[in-house]
């Protein structure tokens, strides 16, 4: 028997929160009904206007960056303040950071290795992209949320090695959720806009500088189809891998469906490695079609043969016998004979 | 559930939820018309490794499950007319209803509680059972006893854990029998560790490829998160899959040296029953050569290979014979094909005649085999109908432990059917390295005669 692996999957009722701080202001009450575009949320934040990477800038590594630190989280710099200092070749040299303009320094990315120097204050309306019900609102938990949702499976998150216990491993990240061009074209930097509160997927294949140029601009976590395993494992930043390591081949069906989700409110959920799509528009609705497979013709498959590991195709033929031989038409019009214990059936 | 007669029909269903992974056996019995066979299917549940945690297992998963199950068995296993109520059809005749059903779910498996309440909570009519160590020791006594092996052990390779599971007879002087169970494993709690894994220095020793570290681990990362069912075809995976299964068995060992020490060597009886994942992908020459590295072992043992786990499902039903209290099975259909495994402890010289037999039997001619130091040669015996006598002698130096120069048994189809030999003619100490190179020239060099 044969189950297939559904790309996205529809739970209808999903519960997150969002949380907020003691300066925003809540716009929606518990019981309440969030429709798309509706205010939830008056968040008072300041404008980043410096952000550095310390283990590029000061050479340590993400863990070491608070030892360097010479100010302290929401202290108020001027200009020319050295703000972390490093000695470096056996006590000859001291390598320092200088603040580049006045401002108030913001720790809260230290643990990824950041420094950010913020400036003026703006304010804010979180308007809501997707519809749900208001289930609770309270300081710890956030403004607690129960809404349709999509999820997508993600093969691995980076920082799920560091975190130590359950709480960590609870861990989810939010944003909204946004494409690097069109997701095809293999990209080694960010376009210069703030990517705070924002969950990017940079298409196809992430190379180590455009993920140090989007955390440096404010990414909140970043997606990729593929990258190498090395460099997943060697940098460490919270990044997810959807498709596969090294350079393998994108599907195209699969990038159009994920461009489908642009501009939705998403979750990345540690514990159960998945990105969850707050998707309240209409026209994307998916159908179920139950898990097993009835058939093998006009069936969907991914390639799991190291020839073309990650190609789409769609089943034109069998060839019955103790292991069957699929007969496909790939994604890129080639017709293929691979075996039915190499592939893995998919609904989009 | 009552004894049943040893003539009545019966048909029962075993279910192992095992390494992301549903076996579904249906055995039916009919002893009066000396009519007995195994039904089974695969599930791979890999596809919903994300979401098992979520509730899967409901009642609508199993109904559409045994509804195509039905299908593929051709079996009314279900009763359509109760649709509100889960109920299976009582046994009829064959091809119709089931006198009972049983669902094993073994403890390692991920979500094991989520999927065990799940379970539990959809049919009263169900049987479930753990697959804990203590099931395994059950499992593998009364089938050491059934078949008459002295030194049992049952190895399990998924993945992501490795156990092995092993009974030895201790005779008493009084003339009784003591059983000496023992366990040890070596399991890894995530997809990441597994992926890691590799980095282990060790792993370099064992490999052939000469692929670069990137590629390596970009092609294991994606193999480990996948888990394809078969990667026959792709050399370099079944490379990487031959040395991780070298090194965790090495490492077992390394850890449990006490309880696996002189398997092979105590007695004339002795047997491995292997299975897991890897077993399967592997294939029997590649799982083979990585135990008997990893493991270090010598002797005479018999090797069967529980690819569908059938004997987890059934063995207990066929050890204890005409007492079973499910189904009463024959040795035919549960326990599978013999691999006699022969590994003498001292070879010496290159390019000799290590081993010289025959094999023949009143339908297949004498037909004479040999091998030569260093193979690692697998000889697939003639598949045959009556007995099958196989004789055959160390030559040149080459012996086993108890000394003895002559090797000699009988394949019995329906009972005890060897279908393949494999002889480990190189020098020892087995070494690997210095570099992949070295070791693909020497893996080419013991595989030189792997003839049928």
């Amino acid at each position: 028997m044969i189950i297939k692996r559904k790309i996205f999957e529809k739970y209808e009722e999903y519960t997150f929160s969002i949380p907020y701080s003691s300066q925003d202001r809540v716009l929606v009450k518990k019981g309440d009904l969030v429709k798309m575009g509706d205010n939830i949320l008056r968040r008072k934040d300041n404008v980043v206007k410096y952000s550095f990477y310390l283990p590029e800038q000061m050479g340590v590594p993400a863990e070491k960056c608070l030892e360097c630190i010479t100010c302290i989280d929401g202290e108020l710099v001027t200009q020319g303040t050295i703000i972390a200092e490093r000695v470096v070749a056996g006590g000859l040299n001291v390598k320092k950071l200088i603040s580049p303009s006045d401002g108030v320094i913001d720790l809260s990315r230290i643990k990824k290795g950041y420094l950010d120097i913020l400036g003026e204050e703006v304010i804010t309306d979180i308007k809501s992209s997707f519809s749900g019900k208001v289930v609770d609102i309270n300081p710890v938990d956030g403004i607690v949320i129960n809404s349709p949702a999509y999820a997508f499976d993600i093969k691995l998150i980076s920082e799920v090695y560091n975190l130590k216990n359950d709480e960590e491993l609870n861990k989810k990240v939010f944003g909204e959720f946004v494409f690097l061009g069109d997701g095809k074209d293999l990209l080694l930097k960010a376009e210069d806009i703030d990517y705070h509160n924002k969950i990017v997927f940079v298409g196809k294949y992430l190379h180590p500088s455009l993920l140090n140029d989007l955390f440096n601009k404010g990414a909140s976590f970043v997606l990729t189809y593929s990258m190498d395993y090395r460099d997943f494992r060697t940098q460490g930043l919270p990044v997810g891998v959807l498709g596969g390591f090294g350079e393998i081949f994108t599907s195209e069906k699969i990038i159009q469906a994920l461009k489908n989700m642009i501009g939705s409110f998403a979750i990345v959920d540690y514990e159960e490695s998945q990105i969850f799509f707050l998707n309240g528009r209409k026209d994307f609705e998916k159908k179920n079609d139950g898990l097993f497979v009835y058939s093998l013709i006009n069936s969907m498959i991914r390639s799991l043969s190291l020839a073309n590991y990650g190609m789409l195709g769609t089943v034109v033929g069998v060839e019955e016998g103790e292991k069957p031989f699929l007969k496909v038409k790939w994604e890129n019009d080639l017709i293929g004979i691979i075996s039915i214990a190499n592939v893995e059936f998919l609904s989009l | 559930m009552s004894k049943l007669s040893i003539f009545e029909k019966n048909a029962y269903i075993s279910i192992v939820i095992k390494d992301n992974g549903i076996w579904t056996h249906l055995a039916y019995t009919d002893h009066n018309a000396r009519r007995e066979y195994i039904l089974s299917d695969y599930t791979d549940l890999n596809s919903l490794r994300y979401r098992l945690d979520d509730n899967i297992f409901t009642k609508e998963f199993w109904f559409e499950y045994f509804n195509n199950l039905e299908k593929i068995f051709s079996w009314n296993i279900v009763d359509k007319n109760s649709l509100a109520i889960f109920t299976f059809r009582k046994f009829k005749n064959e091809g119709d209803g089931i006198t009972g059903i049983r669902v094993v779910i073994d403890d390692n498996q991920h979500f094991f509680d989520k999927i065990f309440q799940s379970v539990r909570d959809f049919s009263n009519d169900l049987s479930l059972r753990v697959i804990n160590d203590e099931y395994m020791q059950n499992l593998i006594e009364s089938l050491a006893d059934r078949l008459g092996y002295d030194d049992l052990m049952y190895i399990d390779m998924d993945l992501y854990d490795f156990s092995l599971f092993r009974t030895t007879n201790i005779y008493q002087r009084d003339g009784s029998v003591k059983k000496l169970f023992s366990k040890s494993k070596l399991g890894w709690n995530s997809d990441l560790a597994v992926i890691d894994s590799i980095n282990d220095k060790r792993f370099e020793a064992f490999l052939t490829t000469d692929l670069s570290e990137r590629e390596l681990t970009n092609y294991w990362s994606n193999f480990v998160l996948d888990r394809p069912l078969d990667i026959s075809k792709e050399q370099n995976l079944l490379d990487l899959v031959r040395a991780y299964t070298t090194i965790q068995n090495f490492s077992i060992l390394r850890d449990n040296k006490q309880k696996l020490q002189q398997f092979g060597n105590i007695y004339q009886k002795t047997a491995m029953i292997i299975s897991g994942y890897i077993p399967n992908i592997l294939g029997k020459y590649s799982t083979l050569l990585a135990l008997t590295d990893g493991l270090e072992l010598y002797g005479n043992i018999d090797c069967f290979f529980d690819s569908e786990l059938r004997m987890v499902s059934f063995g207990k039903s066929y050890a204890y014979g005409i007492n079973s209290t499910d189904i009463i099975l024959t040795k035919k259909d549960v326990i599978p094909s013999i691999t006699k495994l022969l590994i003498p402890s001292s070879v010496n010289g290159a390019n000799k005649i290590i081993f010289a037999g025959y094999a023949e039997s009143v339908e297949i001619p004498r037909t004479e085999f040999f091998v030569l130091s260093p193979q690692f040669s697998m000889i697939s015996l003639p598949a045959h109908q009556e007995k099958l006598i196989v004789n055959g002698s160390w030559r040149n130096g080459a012996k086993m432990n108890d000394m003895k120069n002559e090797i000699s048994f009988i394949s019995t189809p329906q009972s005890c059917y060897y279908d393949s030999i494999l002889i480990d003619a190189r020098p020892r100490p087995i070494i690997y390295g210095p570099d992949a190179y070295s070791n693909k020239l020497k893996i080419q060099q013991w595989k030189d005669d792997n003839k049928a």
